[in-house]
């Protein structure tokens, strides 16, 4: 950039930004302002791809047999009891596991390739936010936004200060900006973590449990900064979690998973009317929150008289 | 803040380095060393004791060179030793070298004791007189057995 | 427990150390490729020589200094029993810079740096940081394994320099200002004895052998420890320990191999 960039005003230059990012894709794709007799060559509908996936540690499987297309711009909920495997879901989606049978498809390419620059390029199109946050703890809340781009693009520091004060204002953080991440709250910092997320405007932006543990305002804040973040970038979201209310407000489509002995399945797939409609004893007892159906209040035992005798 | 840690590593560096310089200048032999010039002589032994290789070589008790390599002669059946000198000292052609022993336990050396001669040894000359290393055994037997020391003079 | 059940799990756990060593030597080799990527980001580098180099320093000089007036001290009363106080400065000088620099600097060393090496890569571990950055298409090891192996096997030698160093200043504080051992005699000696390819640079040689392993096992048992606060409790202590243990293993190697010949 030989140019003056500070000249350009402050929304051209978010613009001039994202179409810089996204230089290796057709135009026509990124402004919407293509007739349909110039549409863009066919791309893969499908943001990702499972198919036939299985997954386990040693012995114990933790998945089983799933298959799942994510189609581009939605944003997918995977909910599912705790425990049942949706981490591990996120783990096999960015890479950082790799499945024991089937294959992993993101923006159409296969993911177990087995060479690491592929396997990089196609992450720094991931954003991935952790449950915790999993802020850098020795760098402050702008430095830990900073740190994608400084990895990855080569930019002036002039530039680079003005798109991660925009991105925590995105996420309405700008003013924690000079703060460590000990010094904010739990559920600011994952706001941090999630500007740090789309610091490169990923394509696919993938959550694991973003409401979990926050009071009605940040959960309200937080589901409405998901849903605004997806359509504004233009991006396909997977947000894995367990909390209901909110995220059929948002969510275009619901997955949820059942666990069962040879690994967690898929029981259920539509969109949240459809779900609340579904007659699936799990999907009904997950909704509705029920003490009685497939998951017992019990853990297996002994017969009770046997304890008490 | 960078440029503070910057600034302290190459503190940290060259304190580091001043140390390895003290150790290599003060505590090791580096400076008394090979950086003046050398000529070579050789003399040969018929037994050099204990002697090693970068031993000293001593005249009226000052040290004048080092023992640069021992050899086995083959021919003559004898210990070749080869003395680099610094080139500032020059010895008379009939100087002889002694092997003798530093204090009661300690190392062997090479003392020299000039000659009288008005010509001095030039590089690769060889010592004529030579005396071998008196060992423990060949005192002890010389005291028992009151025999004359066994002093063979080279030829 | 029975007898076989005894020896079942010793077996256990020497196959268990077995693949443990197979883990180290594979992070090894995987951070030494990726040295020359490492080496084009010199100011984390640097950051990491400051971390264990410039914080060790005080404990490092402290010690030294220790060390020779102990040495001056014990030194001059075993040389006056056989009347060669004289020979003082050699002997503080030779077991300062053959072995107790190199050795007693590693040691210290892993204990101060290679535990916090351990712990912040632990915690790192624990706190899913390593996890973020590998999504973020950083490689961990290019970026936080990498730069600290550096600055350890960069830190160690000048460590052990500056050890040996104060140690001697130590024995001539000792022996020559305070006992009265002749300081002629003594910086003579040594300098005549003290071989600077023999002694010095096996000493440095070595010095930098022990940074290798205290920093790369440090490395090592942060990595692999288990993400739980016992777990980087237990790889803490298992750096002290392992790396104690190769600093010592590893000098014995060496001195042979390098002291022989005389």
């Amino acid at each position: 950039m030989a140019f003056e960039f500070k000249a350009i005003p402050l929304p051209q230059r978010v613009l001039f930004w994202s179409l810089w990012q996204r230089h290796d894709r057709p135009l026509a794709t990124i402004l919407p302002m293509s007739s349909p007799a110039t549409a863009p060559p066919a791309r893969n509908p499908n943001a990702l791809r499972f198919d036939g996936v299985r997954f386990g540690y040693g012995s114990r499987p933790i998945v089983d047999r799933l298959s799942l297309d994510v189609y581009r711009g939605e944003l997918l909920a995977i909910m599912g009891g705790s425990g049942v495997g949706k981490t591990t879901l996120l783990r096999l989606m960015s890479g950082l596991v790799e499945p024991s049978h089937g294959s992993i498809e993101i923006f159409g390419e296969p993911l177990q390739t087995t060479d690491q620059e592929s396997l990089y390029a196609i992450r720094k199109r991931i954003g991935l936010l952790f449950q915790f946050g999993a802020l850098f703890t020795d760098l402050s809340c702008f430095e830990n936004v900073a740190f994608p781009l400084r990895e990855h693009a080569n930019l002036s520091e002039g530039i680079l200060r003005d798109l991660v004060l925009l991105k925590l204002e995105a996420v309405g953080l700008r003013g924690a900006a000079n703060l460590m991440p000990s010094e904010v709250s739990g559920g600011m910092a994952r706001r941090v973590a999630l500007a740090r997320a789309i610091a490169l405007d990923p394509e696919l932006i993938l959550y694991d449990e973003p409401f979990a543990g926050l009071d009605p305002i940040s959960l309200g804040v937080t589901a409405r900064l998901i849903r605004r973040l997806n359509d504004a970038l233009g991006a396909t979201s997977i947000v894995v979690t367990h909390d209901v209310a909110e995220t059929f407000a948002i969510a275009d489509r619901v997955a949820v998973l059942a666990p069962s002995d040879s690994g967690a399945r898929l029981v259920a797939l539509g969109s949240p009317q459809e779900l609340r409609q579904s007659s699936d004893p799990y999907v009904k007892q997950f909704l509705a929150g029920d003490e009685s159906g497939p998951v017992r209040f019990h853990m297996s035992a002994a017969p009770i008289e046997d304890d008490f005798t | 803040m960078q440029k503070t840690v910057n600034l302290l590593v190459g503190t940290f560096v060259l304190l580091g380095l001043a140390a390895l310089l003290f150790l290599s200048l003060r505590v090791s032999n580096l400076a008394s060393g090979s950086s003046s010039s050398s000529y070579q002589l050789v003399a040969y032994f018929d037994d050099i004791g204990g002697l090693k290789p970068r031993a000293a070589v001593r005249s009226a008790g000052v040290l004048v060179g080092r023992v640069s390599s021992i050899q086995f002669d083959d021919k003559r059946y004898q210990a070749l030793v080869t003395l680099e000198i610094d080139s500032s000292v020059a010895f008379p052609k009939d100087s002889s070298a002694q092997i003798l022993t530093a204090g009661l336990l300690g190392e062997k050396y090479v003392g020299l004791l000039p000659g009288a001669e008005e010509q001095a040894l030039k590089d690769k000359d060889r010592i004529q007189l030579t005396q071998s290393a008196l060992g423990l055994e060949n005192v002890v037997s010389q005291f028992l057995y009151n025999r004359d020391p066994a002093n063979t003079a080279a030829k | 427990m029975k007898p076989i059940d005894r020896i079942a799990s010793l077996g256990a756990s020497v196959i268990g150390g077995v693949v443990s060593l197979g883990a180290y030597a594979r992070l090894c080799a995987l951070v030494v490729t990726r040295l020359p990527r490492v080496l084009r980001r010199p100011s984390l580098v640097s950051s990491q020589v400051h971390f264990l180099g410039n914080y060790s320093l005080l404990i490092v000089l402290i010690s030294g200094l220790f060390v020779g007036l102990v040495l001056g001290l014990q030194g001059y009363y075993t040389l006056r029993r056989y009347g060669s106080e004289e020979a003082l400065g050699l002997l503080v000088a030779l077991s300062l810079v053959r072995e107790l620099g190199p050795v007693v600097t590693a040691l210290l060393f892993a204990g101060r740096a290679g535990t916090s090496l351990t712990a912040e890569i632990g915690l790192m571990k624990a706190g899913e940081q390593l996890a973020a950055l590998e999504a973020m298409a950083v490689n961990p090891v290019e970026r936080i394994l990498g730069p600290r192996f550096v600055g350890g096997l960069v830190a160690m030698p000048l460590l052990a320099a500056l050890f040996s160093a104060m140690g001697v200043l130590g024995g001539w504080l000792v022996g020559v200002v305070l006992i009265g051992v002749d300081a002629g005699a003594f910086w003579s000696q040594m300098s005549e004895g003290v071989d600077f390819w023999k002694d010095i640079v096996n000493g440095v040689v070595k010095s930098a052998v022990f940074g290798f392993a205290v920093t790369s096992i440090a490395l090592y048992m942060g990595y692999s420890c288990r993400p739980t606060p016992e777990g980087v409790s237990k790889a803490t202590t298992a750096t002290v320990v392992a790396g104690s243990l190769a600093v010592l293993g590893l000098d014995f190697v060496l001195t042979a191999l390098m002291f022989s010949a005389d």
